[in-house]
């Protein structure tokens, strides 16, 4: 998850939904709906296009105005949970 | 900004939102709390609830807060159900094309992908599908087809919801 070499982009088989700020998350062979949060949501949305997490941070950090480290502590967790839940994948860095 | 107490007309020119020459010739609304229980009452009726989030979002209806939670939530049912629809379309896809059955997705899912500039904005509730007359037979006896589990969104207790609300991260705007 920490190495650059690899990117991270929403799933293309995920089916998904704005609801206001936030975003709701079907995989296709669940029974169940993730919902992110507004800055959950900030994430997903940005990786319509494939990020590494340098790449990632930098983007929320200037958003947010918040130190690239806290964010990084904090979106680490969200994409190893996203991408078990199959909402995200990761791939390979071919730029 | 137009103040309006009549939730019908309300919910026509929400309707409107979002059409080519909305954002010119349309003043923002404000709605009375005294209006708004009736209004979101007529928005889930009429399957808006997208159009309206959009509004709200674009300033351009303004609820007191307390009906924009509502409206907020009425917008997440509506789009599980739309979520529940897609999904088991996906399967009765596979199934079909497994089976060589050829076939046209009509109406809601087809409409919110293609026509809306967000599909969030086109609540559906079913799911219609076209199948030529030569395929019908074979297409009801598919396995995984649609006559395996009936598609509506109308029927909340065939679906398991189960929403995470774990991902809320600490840092906000």
């Amino acid at each position: 998850v920490r190495s650059e070499a690899v990117l991270y982009r929403q799933s293309r088989s995920v089916l998904w939904r704005n609801v206001g700020n936030d975003v709701l998350l079907a995989t296709p062979d669940g029974d169940e709906f993730d919902q992110l949060s507004e800055t959950g949501s900030t994430v997903w949305r940005l990786l319509d296009q494939p990020l590494s997490l340098t790449e990632l941070v930098s983007l929320l950090s200037d958003a947010y105005g918040e130190a690239p480290q806290r964010i990084a502590s904090d979106v680490q967790p969200l994409l190893t949970n996203l991408i078990e839940l199959g909402s995200i994948e990761v791939v390979e860095d071919g730029r | 900004v137009i103040e309006s107490s009549d939730p019908a007309g309300l919910v026509f020119r929400i309707a409107g939102f979002g059409l080519p020459g909305h954002e010119d010739g349309e003043e923002p609304l404000s709605v009375s709390a005294e209006s708004c229980t009736s209004l979101l009452g007529f928005i889930s009726r009429h399957r808006i609830s997208g159009l309206a989030v959009a509004a709200l979002q674009a300033d351009w209806l303004q609820l007191p807060p307390e009906y924009e939670r509502d409206l907020l939530a009425r917008h997440r049912e509506a789009m599980v159900g739309a979520l529940a629809i897609e999904r088991r379309l996906l399967t009765v896809a596979d199934a079909f094309d497994d089976a060589g059955v050829q076939f046209l997705v009509l109406k809601g899912p087809a409409i919110a992908h293609s026509i809306y500039p967000d599909p969030s904005w086109r609540e559906f509730g079913d799911l219609d599908l076209l199948v030529s007359t030569a395929d019908w037979k074979r297409s009801m006896l598919c396995p995984r087809g649609p006559r395996a589990a009936p598609c509506s969104a109308g029927a909340p207790s065939r679906f398991r919801r189960a929403f995470r609300e774990g991902h809320r991260l600490r840092w906000k705007r």
